[in-house]
């Protein structure tokens, strides 16, 4: 009795398993086809969303008054960052905290763009205050500041959390791009 | 009966446990950046937002500024498609780039990524030519995963010898190595060599945990160990399924095949103490599920034939209620719910990265399934794509009512540019620029005299006007002379004109480095205030010219973007409700699936019961028939 109703049982799940196989190939298809249209509908709107990146930028930051202040950092050992302030012309002009994972980012090779504006040609001096812990874990908090000279181009400036090896200090530098 | 039955579903679990896990490497920056936006772009990738890496950087490539980093940016955004899940796009891409490069290290990346996607998508025979095609000495920024990605490919072709021989003798840094050494493990286990596959396992299991991955590989290692070791060493099995965590991924399979291993040994009692244990868990994993059938085979294995066929009961009762909530879940999937529970259960819907936590998931027959529904590979894809589309819905949302405040914001421009149009072209008309060029020339010029010694160029207003009527009368005296006026007198006066020049003269000399030093601070300024003045002409002139042009040219683009955004969110809208229904479809094959399981579980029980009856009768005649005698 009990092999006949094994072999019931496979004859009936054999049955089960045709029809669905058949039905599974269907939808395999339909999960293709449709991952395909997904996929192009993805490049249209990235495509739509570089245009409009680029549009906004011209129209809000236009090049000839446009200020980008980057943050980078270089190993860091010796300096754990929670926030930046920045100050232009003694205005605050941004005030970040950071997540664990920008951080993360920031420590794999990353640049943080912490600020994008509008500036008028002339002389800037620009104060950036870097909060967090320093060497040992102690609360650290060290500003740099930078002149700039602001010409009829888009000016780019790189704030550069490093390591000092020799002092075992964290150094903060201002560095211009062109 | 039961028991062979549980050893083949055993031969299912171990080909699914020897699946080998994946090795996700992300993609790895250079190590110095030459343009800052290409550092931005990563800034992005790292934290696993793909969508704002991609249109950041192709819109820098198009404006130039990820040059420096060149063929790596497109190696870059390909490999960020692939994260993103478009495919097709960096298949392309990466194919572009090995027709336009000859350096091998730049083909080598190509291959590497083109052998990653046909691997993701499941195509092991286009995958395997391109990570062969990977010749060379291959750059360290691939390396390691090139290895990694080698070795899982032959795996998965079924050719555990070439894996084995892609990972020997390679010594791989510590994010590697668990990874390296459970993929070497698995390889000898397939390849017959059992006790090289566990020792592998077990390096691979004693590796530093610092993440959740590394928690779940590591029990995987030692899961598939002690499967591994289940039949001929059943002792040992022990050891390595008891260092799997119980509340990880794996516990429940452990907690199974713990009993068996004691079960393997004719220790039916402690066999019970963890398929008891599962009872206690959700019924709706499989482990879970055998174990019912697991603790009423080891109370019959202790001839507790009573509670053998009770615990046969309860599997059947728990069986018909676990088929009844599969039947009302796939019910209520079809009548279009699961989609409304996903949506709500997600921690913020309209985020690209949106998922659920598991453990918060309600107990309502659309939902019920979630976790489970997940681990299968195709409907997890298909969620992601999902919540793909809606958050390009929301996107293109977002932006069509951001266009709106463009357009305003161009009118008012338009607006402000055209009451100042006016003052500006005045002011341009009454320029002092060219008057201010002309006196600087004449600067220059007095200063080059000055040079050279002709100190009356120093001479201010004052000594001018005081030299000028020197020399009137000087012209008068000659003409007196001329005219025979007397002598004496005359010079006795031009000897008193000698002293006041020599007075005027003497004064400049001995002023003439002072005056020299003003004449040059005066070009100075002169020439700052007429750069000053040529620029703000320059700048209104050029915003004369271009200024028509800009504001048509901003309205011609917002326009423009404004068309293909309501182009798209119709088909995109198609495309949520065809997911949506795919969703459900998926969903609802798969829990068809596990009624089809519990159909076959609930056979084996009454099967089984009926043995357990039968076994009881038996007992029973055998006393009644001790009895009589």
């Amino acid at each position: 009795m009990g092999k006949k109703l094994i072999l019931l049982i496979s004859i009936l799940m054999t049955s089960v398993v045709i029809a669905a196989t058949q039905q599974d190939e269907g939808l395999d298809d339909e999960v293709k086809s449709l991952d395909g249209r997904v996929q192009d509908l993805k490049k249209e709107v990235l495509e739509i969303n570089r245009d409009l990146y680029i549009l906004e930028e011209e129209l809000l930051f236009p090049a000839n008054t446009q200020m980008a202040v980057f943050i980078s950092v270089d190993v860091g050992d010796f300096f754990d960052l929670d926030s930046v302030q920045l100050k232009i012309d003694d205005k605050e002009v941004a005030n970040y905290l950071y997540t664990k994972r920008e951080v993360e980012a920031l420590h794999r090779g990353g640049v943080q763009q912490l600020y994008l504006g509008n500036v008028a040609s002339g002389e800037h001096e620009l104060i950036a205050v870097f909060v967090g812990k320093g060497p040992s874990g102690r609360d650290y908090r060290r500003g740099a500041h930078v002149t700039i000279d602001k010409g009829l181009g888009a000016k780019y400036l790189e704030l550069k959390i490093s390591d000092k090896e020799i002092k075992h200090q964290p150094e903060f530098v201002i560095k211009e791009w062109q | 009966m039961i028991r062979t039955l549980q050893i083949n579903k055993f031969a299912l679990l171990i080909i699914y446990l020897l699946a080998i896990p994946t090795y996700s490497a992300g993609l790895k920056g250079p190590n110095t950046i030459k343009d800052l936006h290409y550092g931005e772009v990563l800034f992005n990738y790292y934290q696993n937002d793909y969508f704002t890496a991609i249109t950041h950087l192709m819109a820098f490539q198009q404006l130039n500024r990820v040059s420096n980093h060149r063929p790596d940016d497109e190696l870059l955004l390909g490999g960020i498609q692939v994260s993103y899940g478009m495919h097709n796009e960096a298949g392309k891409l990466f194919a572009k780039i090995l027709e336009e490069n000859e350096d091998d290290a730049i083909k080598n990346r190509a291959y590497y990524y083109l052998a990653k996607i046909s691997y993701q998508r499941g195509y092991l025979n286009i995958a395997t030519n391109y990570i062969n095609n990977v010749k060379g000495a291959v750059h360290e920024d691939i390396f390691n995963d090139v290895k990694m990605l080698k070795s899982q490919i032959y795996l998965d072709s079924g050719d555990p010898e070439k894996a084995i021989a892609s990972l020997d003798n390679w010594r791989p840094p510590k994010d590697y190595r668990s990874y390296a050494m459970h993929n070497l493990g698995i390889a000898h286990i397939r390849n017959g060599n059992i006790e090289e596959g566990i020792s592998q396992l077990k390096s691979s299991s004693k590796q530093k945990v610092r993440d959740d991955s590394l928690l779940n590989l590591r029990d995987k290692s030692n899961l598939v160990a002690g499967l591994s070791l289940l039949n001929n060493n059943p002792d040992k099995a022990q050891s390595y399924l008891e260092n799997v965590s119980l509340d990880g991924i794996y516990s429940d399979i452990s907690l199974l095949t713990m009993g068996w291993a004691y079960s393997e040994q004719g220790e039916h009692e402690k066999a019970l103490t963890p398929w008891l244990e599962l009872r206690n868990r959700r019924l709706t994993t499989t482990p879970v599920q055998e174990g019912l059938l697991a603790i009423a085979y080891g109370y019959g294995q202790l001839g507790l034939n009573g509670r053998a066929a009770k615990s046969y009961e309860d599997a059947l009762a728990l069986y018909q209620v676990e088929d009844t909530n599969l039947s009302e879940s796939i019910n209520s999937i079809k009548q279009g719910k699961l989609v409304g529970a996903l949506i709500e259960k997600a921690d913020d819907p309209k985020s690209l990265g949106w998922f659920w936590s598991l453990k918060s998931i309600p107990e309502i027959p659309e939902a019920r399934y979630l976790s489970e529904l997940m681990a299968n590979h195709q409907f997890h894809e298909a969620v992601k794509n999902f919540r793909d589309i809606i958050f390009l819905q929301e996107n293109l949302r977002a932006w069509l009512e951001n266009i709106e405040v463009y357009n305003s914001m161009l009118k008012a421009r338009e607006q402000r540019y055209q009451k100042h149009t006016p003052a500006a072209d005045k002011a341009i008309k009454q320029s002092q620029l060219n008057r201010f060029k002309k006196r600087y020339q004449q600067y220059v010029e007095e200063f080059k005299l000055a040079k050279d010694n002709h100190l009356l160029t120093l001479a201010n207003d004052n000594e001018i006007s005081q030299i000028r009527r020197i020399n009137d009368l000087k012209k008068k005296i000659n003409w007196l002379q001329e005219e025979g006026y007397d002598q004496k007198e005359l010079a006795e006066i031009s000897s008193r004109i000698g002293i006041a020049e020599g007075v005027i003269t003497w004064k400049i000399h001995t002023e003439y480095a002072q005056r020299l030093w003003d004449l040059d601070s005066n070009i100075s300024e002169l020439a700052s205030v007429i750069e000053g003045l040529s620029k703000s002409e320059d700048s209104i002139k050029n915003v004369r010219q271009v200024a028509h042009v800009g504001f048509d040219g901003f309205q011609y683009r917002i326009n423009e973007i404004k068309q293909r955004i309501e182009n798209v969110l119709p088909r995109l809208n198609i495309a949520y409700k065809k997911q949506s229904k795919l969703l459900e479809k998926l969903a609802v094959r798969e829990l068809i699936e596990r009624k089809h399981t519990m159909k076959t579980y609930r056979a084996q029980a009454k099967l089984a019961l009926s043995q357990a009856y039968d076994r009881a009768t038996v007992k029973q005649k055998d006393n009644v028939v001790e009895v009589q005698e």
